[in-house]
């Protein structure tokens, strides 16, 4: 699940696989706007076939804050 | 190519798509559309778009409106729709194009109450149809048809919505983003010339050589229905201007046969510009039929259910397209659909498209007749080739442009025109727009070549363009209509003119007509060239084969 997530948010956020991680932080990527924060939103619940509240989306912050609206089903 | 996107919601999440291959302008703010579309000096118009989409959300668009008022939507549609009427006119140099409305129910009427959503998308279909046929740089862009071939429900994305004003989710953009490829393409006149087929399992289902007529899968019910359905597309194509050829492996007789007596055969021999209905390799024939209707290979698509076929034609000749036979065979009209639209697109039939077929029909029996006639020479005189040549009038305007819009080999400048151009160069009084049209024994060939010469002096002049289809090519033609419009210049008291040469990688017929004359070269930087022509002494530089006519 966690190599599936970070190969989803480099394609979205168009950095190189290497350079994305759990902990990468929305400050640290220059594209990762408010924008970006959509598309990141939209591609996590297509890619693992979830709902991400739109309450939650202000929540999300680091890559890691998407793992848990991924069930563990979804490994 | 510069494209500006417009809307009335958030489009930024495509802008970043598209901005992978193109140049792509977003308004910032999606309420100021209007004054970015029509102001001449708003960010939009200033950033000199080649293309500008106009994507209007319906249910946006009418929000605010009784669901039950027909006469107030119809107001604010009227309202919109004048808009871009106004700007329509005043973009000449730009292709504007602007989305069909989909109008989703929002509010909750009685089973009793008036659909206005319905009506409403159909009037503004209706509006742009009128503006499509109003204006040459007017198109549409059928949205309505993504979402109903998409599905509506999963083609908006609510939470996109409410949370950040995009309308469309991830797969809805790529389905927009795709189609937004093809109408540039299409504007920028890329397209492919000529599909080539193959017969068994492709046309028809079964093998003609072992089934027998009665034996293949062609016709009006059931299963065979999917093979008519697909001829049926692709005779449409041809009507479009596309160029249909067959390349398979085959006992002629057999297959000739199924077309002349097959009750449900939809194409006919006299459909295509070429058989080549043999044993040979296909790789051999595909080259041969290039050679002989004197096109690029890169002009090419073929389609073949073997993958044996398709893979020995890709490696050998790589600019040929080659689209994925489908698996399951029931998808072939969809399949063929989507060849149409990819690689043949194109804005507006023309009736020299639709006389195209016969006419490259009969530039192969030409060069038939070449084999057999003796010397060149002698094959040229007996062509009774006749030329007629005048100045282009507004009568000529889409043929006109047209043709630069399409012709790379023999190009002295490969400078694209739109018909709204070519309106202006006509009436401009700093202009010769000069065209002119082919005729011998074997047919009409149409207007073929076209020279824009522009004034830049009271005895000076400049050639802009000077082109010849590739369908009269390696006839001398281009010899004598230079002549023609030398003495045609001298004769109004222009002494000199500077010819225009760039080279591209396409134009070498043009480059080896400029240099195997003895004209003077003035300049050159990198591809582009100038030469000097002496308009007093020019004189003929081979013998005269076709008749010219000049007309008034």
């Amino acid at each position: 699940m966690e190599e599936r997530l970070l190969a989803i948010v480099s394609e979205v956020l168009e950095l190189p696989r290497d350079q994305v991680c759990l902990d990468l932080h929305a400050d640290q990527v220059e594209n990762w706007d408010s924008l970006c924060q959509l598309n990141l939103v939209s591609a996590v619940e297509h890619g693992f076939g979830v709902t991400i509240p739109i309450e939650e989306i202000d929540s999300i912050a680091v890559v890691r804050d998407f793992v848990r609206f991924i069930p563990k089903e979804a490994l | 190519m510069r494209l500006a996107l417009l809307a009335n919601v958030n489009v930024n999440s495509l802008a970043r798509r598209l901005r992978r291959t193109h140049d792509v302008h977003v308004a910032a703010g999606f309420g100021s559309w209007v004054q970015e579309l029509v102001c001449p000096d708003s960010p939009t118009r200033q950033f000199g778009p080649d293309v500008i989409i106009l994507l209007l959300d319906g249910s946006v668009l009418l929000r605010g409106i009784d669901p039950c008022d027909w006469e107030s939507a119809q107001r604010e549609l009227d309202e919109t729709l004048g808009w871009i009427e106004s700007s329509a006119s005043a973009l000449d140099k730009c292709a504007l194009c602007v989305s069909t409305l989909d109008v989703e129910q929002t509010r909750i009427t009685s089973l009793k109450s008036e659909r206005i959503e319905r009506k409403a998308e159909h009037h503004w279909l209706d509006a742009l149809s009128r503006l499509s046929n109003q204006f040459p740089n007017f198109f549409q862009f059928d949205l309505k048809q993504m979402i109903e071939n998409h599905g509506r429900r999963s083609f908006y994305d609510r939470k996109l919505w409410y949370a950040g004003g995009l309308r469309f989710g991830a797969e809805a953009e790529q389905v927009i983003a795709r189609e937004i490829e093809r109408l540039l393409a299409c504007i920028a006149g890329t397209r492919k010339k000529c599909l080539i087929l193959d017969l068994d399992n492709t046309l028809w289902g079964g093998v003609v050589g072992e089934d027998g007529i009665d034996g293949i899968q062609l016709g009006d019910s059931g299963a065979a229905q999917r093979y008519k359905d697909f001829q049926q597309k692709i005779k449409d194509m041809q009507r479009t201007g596309v160029m249909l050829a067959v390349v398979s492996k085959n006992n002629w007789a057999d297959a000739i046969e199924a077309f002349e007596k097959h009750p449900h055969m939809v194409l006919k021999p006299n459909d295509f510009v070429a058989m080549k209905i043999e044993w040979r390799s296909k790789v051999q024939c595909i080259a041969e039929i290039a050679d002989s209707l004197n096109v690029g290979l890169d002009s090419f698509v073929f389609v073949d259910d073997s993958a044996v076929e398709r893979e020995s034609v890709r490696s050998a000749l790589p600019e040929v397209v080659i689209p994925e036979f489908p698996v399951d065979t029931s998808l072939l009209p969809d399949f063929i659909g989507e060849i149409a639209r990819d690689h043949f697109m194109i804005r507006k039939t023309t009736e020299e498209d639709l006389k195209k077929t016969r006419l490259y029909r009969e530039e192969a029996q030409r060069a038939a007749s070449a084999k057999f006639a003796g010397s060149l020479e002698d094959f040229l005189c007996s062509l009774q080739t006749e030329i007629r040549i005048w100045r282009a009038t507004d009568n000529d305007t889409a043929r006109a442009a047209q043709l630069t819009q399409k012709t790379n080999q023999f190009n002295f400048t490969t400078r694209r025109y739109s018909e709204e151009d070519m309106k202006q160069l006509i009436a401009s009084p700093e202009h010769f727009v000069f065209i002119a049209s082919v005729s011998d024994r074997f047919g009409d060939s149409g207007k073929t070549l076209l020279s824009i010469i522009k004034v830049t002096g009271r005895h000076q002049a400049h050639l802009d363009t000077f082109l010849m289809s590739c369908r009269v090519m390696g006839r001398h033609i281009e010899d004598q209509v230079f002549d023609h419009i030398c003495n045609d210049l001298h004769s109004l008291g222009y002494r000199q003119m500077a010819v225009e040469l760039m080279r591209t990688k396409k134009n070498a017929p043009a480059v080896e007509f400029v240099s195997r004359l003895d004209w003077q070269k003035e300049r050159e930087e990198g591809d582009r060239s100038i030469w000097s022509v002496d308009l007093s002494s020019s004189k003929i530089r081979c013998p005269p084969y076709a008749r010219l006519l000049s007309l008034p």
